[in-house]
């Protein structure tokens, strides 16, 4: 009776949470299409305190920096709306706009074409749905097997036996790409907050200047030592910069 | 008799005026001096009405000082705009004897018949000297002693004094530093010739001039004397570097009027002589102070002075292809001339040209006044929103001996997409992106509808359940294996049994044919069904099956040759036929041999 009671005290708050960052939403919307930008990014963030996330909060948030020239925060939002919701073309697009906004140019990541298809392939789904095919493919495979082992029918013996190897073949090439997916999910990447930051060949300011970066572009994380990120540029090259000029998309 | 009282009448005009021009003065050199000092007093008589007939002068008693010289007389004489004017004077050089107050009483003079007499002076003697009042003839003190440290006068000839003048001689690097050389001359002396023998060096400075041309006279002071005095040049110095920058001294060569007595035929004859001096302005030290290294923004490019600093685009929204005009300002006072203004960074989608630099300088003696300006083009190759982040100026006040960074706002500028797309390329990688933001900016609008979830999701992937589920499939797939194994053993092991029991069935009939070799009816039944059980245990078929066609087609599948097929058929035919035709014992005896030689056969 009293973990009955938990559970549906556990979801009453969590239905109230959700209706509560919902309200929260709506209200900021509302404030985004009078034009005040500002009070939308308030309410956007306060929607983001509660526990329940949407990417669209996400986007519309990225919208409204975009809308006060704030390069980093818009870009920043755009991809944590990516992050969560690969295939928001509408983020894409408009992450593409903030992006002209900033300084440094922007890196493309020069890919061979089986790679590119590589990812392309993989970003089709979260890689817990990759998960849940591999899972499918094992029980497909299974009743396949099964089905070859008792048949009288010669046919369908044959045929059972190539559907059985090809979902073998299934299950594990969805395996990989969940593995792949969840690698991928695990690389981390930083926008830089300040206008010009120096990225440092060691974690201390006497060191030399590897380069410079301005506000808006985006750098791999490494490693975290402290005060100092060690992150990744577009060009391979590693350096460190300063936690607190950098905000990690997680 | 009209004429004489004209006459009378114009007489008595110039008579009286005449009479009005005369005056009759003191003049001393200083009103309080020094028990050390001296005194000069002299008397003048100045009128303009031509020769004085003067006579009777009669000095007064000087009561507490002791006469050391004169009286020595001048007359000077002048001939103005058609008007004669003349002066004589009598002057005394005179010692105090004590301290006090002293009256220089009239002195009287005859003129024409009448007598004329000067006010009295009033003089204060005080004990030693007086302190701003130096008796040197040729003024050199020394920097330390005085109030105007900037001015050094070292001058060796009979008064005249060159001075170098500095605004500050304590001056940061690049702070400017105004330099006046002033000639010094009493005002009855002349300049003749004027020489520069050595000039300046200004190594370790950036030296501008602000006048090249000698101005003056100017009436001016010099140890509370009375002076006059020209500017020679004007220049303004920007110090390079910190530490001790040594000024060489200007010197010159000049030829100066002095004026003087000749003793003609026992008179005294006021004249003028020529004499040659050399002057120097002495060297001048300049302790150059480095710019404070802390607190110095990175971006510091070495301005100093007051700026105001701003940057102005023409205007905001254009088309693709459009050029926009962005102009960076540094106006104020300052080493303008010396710096470089910052450079302009916009992003990728605008293409920004080499800047056309201008300058409006005026060289003053404060510095240099005016403004610096860069004018960027700029095209933009892409539409979109674009951010020309604000520009950062920083310089140094000397005045405050602070930094000072000026930032200006940013610059945003709306390109949008129609218009002249020439010049415009695509990025490789996203390049359908950029076409669909060619054509317009058009901003995709916000989401009315959210799908809400829980932030900390778990993920499926690498969870128990997971690894659970993919193990499950493939034990189900080993348990199923495991009971096809079983199952179909059993399978197996059924049909032998049967063939088994087929083949025990026709060994059965077979025998017992045997024995009822002779009973036609027996015999024939009974090899029938050992023949049947024979072809059931050897060709796997049921009762159901045994039609004469499916036996061949077994056969035949079998590669049982084609003569025991004969036989066999010829055999099963018999037995058919036997029931009805009659059979003789050896007829029996032939047929049981063959099917024996059949079964055995297989």
């Amino acid at each position: 009776m009293k973990t009955i009671c938990l559970y549906i005290s556990f979801f009453m708050s969590l239905t109230l949470a959700a209706q509560n960052a919902e309200s929260l939403f709506k209200q900021a919307n509302e404030a985004y299409k009078k034009g005040d930008y500002q009070a939308a990014i308030t309410a956007y963030e306060k929607a983001l305190q509660t526990d329940s996330i949407a990417p669209e909060l996400y986007f519309n948030l990225g919208n409204a920096y975009y809308k006060l020239n704030r390069i980093a925060p818009s870009i920043y939002y755009y991809e944590k709306a990516l992050k969560l919701n690969p295939d928001d073309e509408d983020a894409r697009y408009n992450l593409q706009l903030a992006n002209q906004m900033k300084l440094d140019k922007i890196d493309h990541v020069p890919q061979n074409i089986l790679a590119r298809f590589k990812t392309q392939m993989n970003r089709l789904f979260a890689y817990d749905i990759w998960a849940w095919l591999s899972v499918f493919s094992a029980f497909l495979g299974l009743l396949v097997f099964i089905i070859f082992l008792f048949t009288k029918n010669a046919n369908t013996k044959r045929i059972t036996f190539v559907v059985m190897w090809l979902s073998l073949f299934l299950m594990i090439f969805t395996w990989y790409n969940a593995a792949l997916g969840q690698k991928q999910s695990e690389v981390k990447y930083a926008i830089i907050f300040t206008p010009k930051v120096d990225l440092m060949t060691e974690p201390n300011l006497t060191s030399d200047v590897v380069a410079s970066l301005h506000e808006g572009a985006k750098v791999r994380l490494l490693n975290a030592d402290g005060d100092w990120d060690l992150v990744k540029l577009a060009d391979g090259k590693k350096a460190w910069i300063p936690q607190s000029d950098i905000k990690i998309i997680n | 008799m009209k004429r004489r009282v004209y006459i009378a009448l114009f007489l008595v005009l110039i008579l009286g005026q005449l009479q009005a021009q005369i005056s009759f003065n003191t003049r001393v050199s200083k009103h309080k001096l020094g028990t050390d000092e001296r005194l000069r007093v002299s008397f003048a008589l100045t009128s303009n009405g031509g020769n004085i007939n003067q006579r009777n002068f009669t000095p007064p008693a000087f009561d507490g000082f002791r006469k050391i010289m004169g009286p020595s007389t001048s007359q000077e004489y002048s001939y103005i705009n058609g008007r004669s004017s003349s002066s004589f004077s009598y002057s005394y050089i005179l010692q105090p004897v004590k301290t006090g107050e002293f009256t220089i009483a009239p002195a009287h003079i005859e003129v024409g018949g009448k007598t004329y007499q000067t006010q009295p002076v009033t003089i204060t003697v005080v004990k030693g000297q007086t302190s701003n009042n130096n008796t040197q003839v040729y003024p050199s003190y020394s920097p330390n002693t005085t109030k105007n440290n900037n001015i050094t006068v070292k001058g060796k000839a009979d008064k005249a004094v060159l001075v170098a003048e500095l605004t500050n001689n304590k001056p940061y690097v690049n702070e400017p530093v105004g330099l006046v050389y002033k000639l010094y001359i009493p005002d009855s002396y002349g300049v003749v010739n004027y020489n520069e023998t050595g000039q300046p060096q200004f190594s370790g400075f950036w030296a501008q001039d602000v006048n090249r041309n000698i101005s003056g006279p100017f009436g001016g002071e010099l140890n509370g004397k009375p002076y006059v005095y020209y500017i020679l040049r004007k220049k303004l110095l920007f110090p390079q570097h910190a530490g001790t920058l040594t000024l060489n001294p200007l010197t010159l060569q000049i030829d100066l009027q002095v004026p003087a007595y000749r003793n003609f035929f026992g008179m005294q004859v006021p004249d003028y002589e020529v004499k040659r001096v050399r002057l120097t302005s002495g060297k001048k030290v300049l302790k150059v102070k480095d710019l404070p290294k802390k607190g110095q923004p990175i971006d510091f490019s070495g301005a100093v002075g007051q700026f105001n600093f701003k940057t102005q685009i023409d205007h905001n929204q254009v088309n693709m292809g459009e050029p926009v005009h962005i102009s960076l300002q540094v106006q104020g006072t300052g080493n303008l001339k010396l710096f470089d203004l910052p450079k302009l960074k916009a992003p990728e989608g605008l293409e920004v040209y080499e800047p056309k630099h201008s300058e409006k300088v005026q060289t003053t003696f404060s510095g240099n006044r005016g403004l610096v300006q860069d004018d960027y083009v700029i095209v933009p190759n892409q539409a979109g929103k674009f951010i020309i982040p604000g520009i950062r100026f920083v310089y140094f006040n000397p005045k405050t001996g602070q930094y000072i960074t000026r930032t200006t706002d940013d610059i945003i500028l709306f390109v949008s997409g129609k218009g002249n797309s020439a010049t415009y390329q695509n990025n490789a990688a996203d390049h359908t992106l950029n076409q669909s933001s060619a054509h317009a900016v058009d901003f995709r609008f916000i989401k009315e509808k959210a799908h809400f979830t829980r932030k900390t999701k778990a993920h499926f992937y690498k969870s128990k359940l997971f690894y659970t589920l993919i193990l499950t499939a493939f034990i189900l797939a080993f348990v199923g294996f495991g009971y096809y194994k079983y199952w179909s053993g059993r399978v197996y092991d059924a049909v032998l049994e049967q063939q088994k029991r087929n083949k025990n069935r026709a060994a059965k009939f077979l025998k017992e044919a045997k024995k009822s070799i002779g009973e036609k009816e027996a015999f024939y039944a009974k090899l029938e069904k050992a023949l049947h059980n024979f072809l059931k245990a050897q060709l796997k078929i049921d009762t159901s099956e045994m039609s004469r066609d499916i036996i061949r087609q077994k056969l035949e599948a079998k590669k049982v040759p084609e003569k025991t097929i004969a036989l066999l058929m010829d055999l099963l035919n018999r037995c058919d036929m036997a029931r009805y035709a009659p059979a003789t014992k050896t007829k029996m005896a032939e047929d049981f041999a063959d099917a024996e030689a059949l079964m055995n056969s297989f």
